[in-house]
């Protein structure tokens, strides 16, 4: 079977067991699910940034523009989720590119620091902005709604949330496989080879970032409305960091790692509620994907496949590439 | 390889399916859920919050359980983790009302404790919460009846203080930067203005703030008698008055909240601490019922944490509720919340407060304060609050 | 703000300052040498002043026997996390940066279970106050101003006038050159790193008196220290001179005009403007 034909029919049937998840599995499960999408929107999120070659640890302040503009259009103004979840995007794209029109000529870590430098200027703008965040009393946010109805159960927030991450995978996996995905990838790779190409450097990273802020600000908007309370605390360099991590444990070299990282990590520390060594566990988890699988979860089926398949008498294994 | 990833996914999602189904459960249980901080900074009153809990529901269980129309229970804690982190005590407080079907809780914390308000009222479950938080003991929530006594309560401090202590008269306050800090200010601040005190200075703080010298020199500029720190961990409170003695305060310090006054005194040094006044957390002398209290805390858990004697509310409460209701309905023990008188370890408990939050949900009882001598909090004074 | 509240302001602003250097001396120099920002750097800090809590607090060593020991032991854990995490990731400066932020997590995690949940505290070495220009400062905080300037000389001439120095500055210029010169580059950056964190250890080991201990408290110094070696030029000892002056200045002053958010908000936003204006800080080198 073509690997592409594979793919799709996997996916398929990811997306169908998602369908049916609110049918067979508890409240609870529809509730975890609903913030592991989330997650995969953020990480997905910052895929193009990465791709890129910028070292982005900023989305945590993207997603927090994105919560507060729709937490606050939908509860001040009474704007409908649908525009007010637009709305937070868009402004956490045009400060995406207002901050990163001029960070263009940093590179490398200087890049890095300046996105940790926004996440706290947006965190403590969000926390001393009293009047009208409420800064760190927290912000209550009223539920989605979709064309007027208000999507109050469970249920109907998991579907939007599904729905959400779909819509924001496809249009990222698209871009990723068009010729634009390419130029990135190209970029990252060999920045001054892409230049001497002829290749606008500047003009693709920036539409690399922009896009990923826009999308860490869907994030947010949802994550507003879904968990309904907003504390600018949470929005900080931990979060931020998540991010990022969520990406390399689930491996860069495939538009699926960040998704598989996100989920991963996410639902690891679903066993250890109760148990005050969650966040070690989690952290010694991450060392040693890190140490030990350079390229990312995703290559974890691949090699345990060269394992099995280590003499060469198999012809169907191909040596597990970063694509 | 590429076409292996989306198995990993459908494995990891199916993983997690096959663990969904929910476990048999047994009829004869009372699953009493606990949402905490039990790692991270704020584990201090987390595991004493969770310690005290199983105490009393232990003790219980070893005579058999607890009678509930002629059935025997056993009492069960279900505890979780929230790390004081709003996301994590959201996700906690939904595992425990619809994986483990829980429906009776205890929410440590101000803003988790809020963050799921509407959570907690949709699912008409019952919350014993242990918060400091404007809004959170009121009408629109009835299944509330917050279980620690909260500034309006304490403040009843200052009467004695007034009448003890004549000789001070300008208050400055620092309070941490959040809900709970801007509640427990704007509270005490009013009080003690309608006694007759002046409020010289209000500040604020970031919890994660160990430098206060700036912010000390804005507030000694205004030559308080007294600081008050309400609502300030005991980490940060041991380390403005460290800062604030080097400084050349002279004056006192009160705290009207739960306070770890060794954790202070060791960080400020004894001497700095001295005659420092504070709600709860009481070391000596220790009444008759608080010792045997200590005995019995320390038998279980190894560890003493005077921070367990005031946390043991929720539970005292849930199994006097539960007694007079002789139901498992928690609208039913909702109701003999209101109502039912039980004891507490300082004394005789009821939930009140009509007059001041307009439902009688607050936990009312003869408050305990105590003054700091020799890096040791000696009782002082049991105190009724201002409203009953 | 009267004139005299500014010159006391200004006064405990130097005193944060010098604070704030000694956390960024040691993430400026493993900048310096390999690129990478040691994201560790506080856990690393807390560390340091756990070892002086047991070993001169609950075992009685002397004070500065405790300092010393304190540096060693973490700086063969530098030693050790160059061995076992940066050489396998072979310098790639992102898998190297996630790696040290999962041993951060790591060790504040099982820093509850190992220290206990209470915050800590180690008595005082030094006791008594001075007056400075109007304003109280405790001697333990001045002290800070002579060790941290013996650290800052000490490292001026370890870097200058030894050969490991030389081999360090040689990779700092050009990696293949100093290789194909005969450097032992994997151990001149296992130097390095236990060089960084022994200097993180020695910012933990002289805070803890004067602060509180918990499994968390690197985390702030650690945001400063990022602020001020941005603000200096990453890699630049006199830039994280000059920046941890400014910043304590900056954050003392308009934390007494105006609280202390305001003044947070600021140092981020100042950066931000900076490093638009000057890519690579104001002593920095480009990369």
């Amino acid at each position: 079977m073509p690997s592409n034909a594979r793919a799709a029919t996997v996916f398929v049937a990811v997306v169908a067991l998602l369908i049916a998840l609110p049918f067979v599995g508890g409240d609870y499960y529809i509730y975890l699910f609903a913030l592991v999408f989330i997650n995969v929107i953020l990480a997905a999120s910052l895929r193009p940034s990465l791709t890129c070659g910028q070292l982005n640890i900023g989305h945590s302040a993207f997603m927090c523009i994105g919560a507060y503009t729709s937490a606050l259009l939908a509860k001040n103004l009474g704007v409908p989720f649908e525009v007010s979840l637009l709305c937070g995007a868009l402004l956490a794209a045009v400060v995406g590119l207002a901050i990163g029109y001029p960070s263009l000529r940093l590179r490398g870590v200087y890049f890095a620091m300046v996105t940790v430098a926004f996440v706290e200027a947006i965190r403590l703008i969000a926390s001393i902005w009293v009047p009208l965040t409420r800064g760190n009393a927290g912000l209550s946010v009223p539920k989605p709604s979709l064309l007027g109805m208000s999507l109050a159960t469970r249920t109907s927030q998991y579907y939007l949330a599904l729905v959400l991450m779909l819509i924001v995978l496809v249009i990222l996996y698209k871009l990723e496989r068009s010729r634009l995905g390419l130029v990135w990838k190209s970029i990252g790779m060999a920045e001054n080879l892409a230049q001497s190409l002829g290749v606008d450097i500047a003009n693709h990273k920036l539409l690399a970032f922009t896009l990923g802020c826009f999308f860490a600000g869907v994030a947010g908007a949802f994550y507003a409305h879904f968990i309904r309370f907003l504390f600018p605390p949470e929005f900080g360099f931990l979060l931020a960091t998540n991010i990022l991590v969520y990406n390399f444990v689930g491996g860069r070299g495939h538009f699926a790692g960040p998704v598989v990282g996100a989920v991963f990590l996410s639902l690891l520390s679903e066993p250890f509620r109760g148990s005050p060594y969650e966040t070690i566990f989690f952290s010694i988890v991450m060392l040693l994907t890190i140490l030990f699988l350079p390229g990312g979860l995703i290559t974890l089926p691949g090699k345990l496949a060269g394992l099995r398949r280590w003499r060469p008498t198999s012809g169907t294994y191909a040596p597990p590439a970063s694509a | 390889m590429k076409q292996s990833t989306p198995f990993t996914l459908v494995g990891l999602l199916a993983a997690v399916l096959l663990g969904s189904s929910p476990g048999a459960e047994a009829a004869d249980v009372i699953k009493f859920g606990v949402s905490t901080p039990l790692s991270g900074p704020a584990a201090p009153w987390g595991i004493p919050h969770k310690g005290a809990t199983e105490l009393i529901f232990d003790e219980i269980n070893s005579q058999g359980g607890l009678e509930v129309g002629g059935k025997k229970y056993k009492l069960e804690v279900v505890a979780y983790d929230h790390k004081y982190v709003i996301a994590e005590g959201a996700a906690t407080v939904n595992r425990l009302i619809a994986k483990d079907s829980v429906k009776f809780i205890s929410i440590l914390g101000g803003t988790v404790v809020k963050a799921v308000e509407e959570t907690v009222n949709e699912s008409r479950v019952l919350n014993l919460p242990l918060a400091y938080a404007d809004g959170l003991v009121s009408p629109r929530n009835p299944y509330t009846f917050h279980s620690f006594p909260s500034p309006p309560e304490t403040v009843t401090f200052w009467n004695w203080i007034k009448q003890h202590h004549p000789n001070i008269k300008r208050v400055a306050s620092i309070t941490p930067n959040d809900d709970t800090g801007w509640w427990s200010l704007k509270v005490e601040t009013k009080y003690v203005a309608t006694l007759g005190y002046e409020v010289v200075a209000r500040e604020f703080f970031e919890r994660v703030v160990t430098d206060f010298n700036p912010l000390l020199l804005r507030v000694l500029a205004q030559k308080p008698d007294i600081i008050s720190v309400l609502a300030a961990p005991a980490g940060s409170v041991g380390l403005i008055i460290k800062q604030a003695r080097v400084l050349g305060y002279k004056g006192r310090f009160i705290h009207i909240g739960q306070m770890d006054t060794s954790v202070v005194a060791g960080i400020a040094g004894k001497e700095n601490v001295e005659g420092t006044w504070v709600h709860g957390y009481v070391q000596t002398p220790l009444p008759e019922k608080v010792k045997n209290w200590q005995a019995r805390y320390t038998k279980k858990h190894g560890e003493w944490n005077a921070t367990s004697i005031d946390f043991a509310n929720p539970a005292f409460a849930f199994v006097a509720a539960v007694k007079k209701a002789q139901s498992l309905d928690p609208k039913r023990i909702a109701e003999a919340l209101s109502t039912v008188e039980f004891e507490n370890l300082w004394g005789k408990a009821h939930f009140g407060g009509k007059d001041y939050y307009g439902i009688g949900n607050q936990i009312i009882y003869p408050m305990p304060f105590s003054e700091v001598k020799d890096g040791v909090a000696h009782l002082v004074a049991q105190l009724s609050p201002p409203h009953n | 703000m009267t004139a005299a509240l500014l010159v006391q302001s200004a006064v405990i602003g130097l005193s944060i300052g010098s604070i704030y250097i000694l956390m960024a001396l040691g993430l400026t120099l493993m900048f310096g040498m390999m690129h990478i920002i040691n994201f560790a750097h506080g856990a690393v800090y807390m560390l340091g002043a756990f070892a002086i809590y047991y070993v001169y607090f609950q075992w009685g060593a002397p004070y500065f026997a405790a300092f010393v020991l304190a540096m060693l032991l973490l700086g063969a854990f530098g030693y050790l996390v160059e061995r076992s995490i940066y050489r396998p990731i072979k310098g790639g400066v992102e898998p190297t940066l996630v790696a040290l932020l999962a041993l951060t997590t790591l060790l504040q995690a099982a820093g509850y279970p190992v220290f206990g949940t209470l915050d800590k505290h180690v008595p005082p070495v030094f006791s008594g106050t001075r007056n400075v220009l109007g304003v109280m400062i405790s001697v333990e905080r001045l002290m800070i101003i002579p060790i941290a300037g013996a650290l800052v000389v000490g490292l001026y001439l370890f870097i200058n006038k030894t050969r490991m120095g030389a081999a360090m500055r040689a990779i700092e210029q050009d990696k293949e050159a100093a290789a194909l010169q005969g450097v032992n580059v994997n151990v001149i950056n296992g130097l390095a790193f236990a060089v960084g964190f022994a200097l993180a250890a020695a910012a933990g080991a002289l805070m803890a008196p004067i602060f509180k201990l918990d499994p968390m408290m690197g985390e702030q110094p650690l945001l400063k220290a990022f602020i001020i070696i941005i603000l200096g030029g990453l890699g630049s000892i006199p830039g994280a001179i000059l920046g941890g002056l400014i910043l304590g200045l900056i954050d003392s002053i308009v934390a007494t005009a105006l609280g202390a958010e305001p003044a947070f908000l600021l140092s981020f936003v100042f950066i931000i403007l900076l490093l638009l204006w000057r890519p690579t800080g104001l002593f920095g080198h480009a990369l």
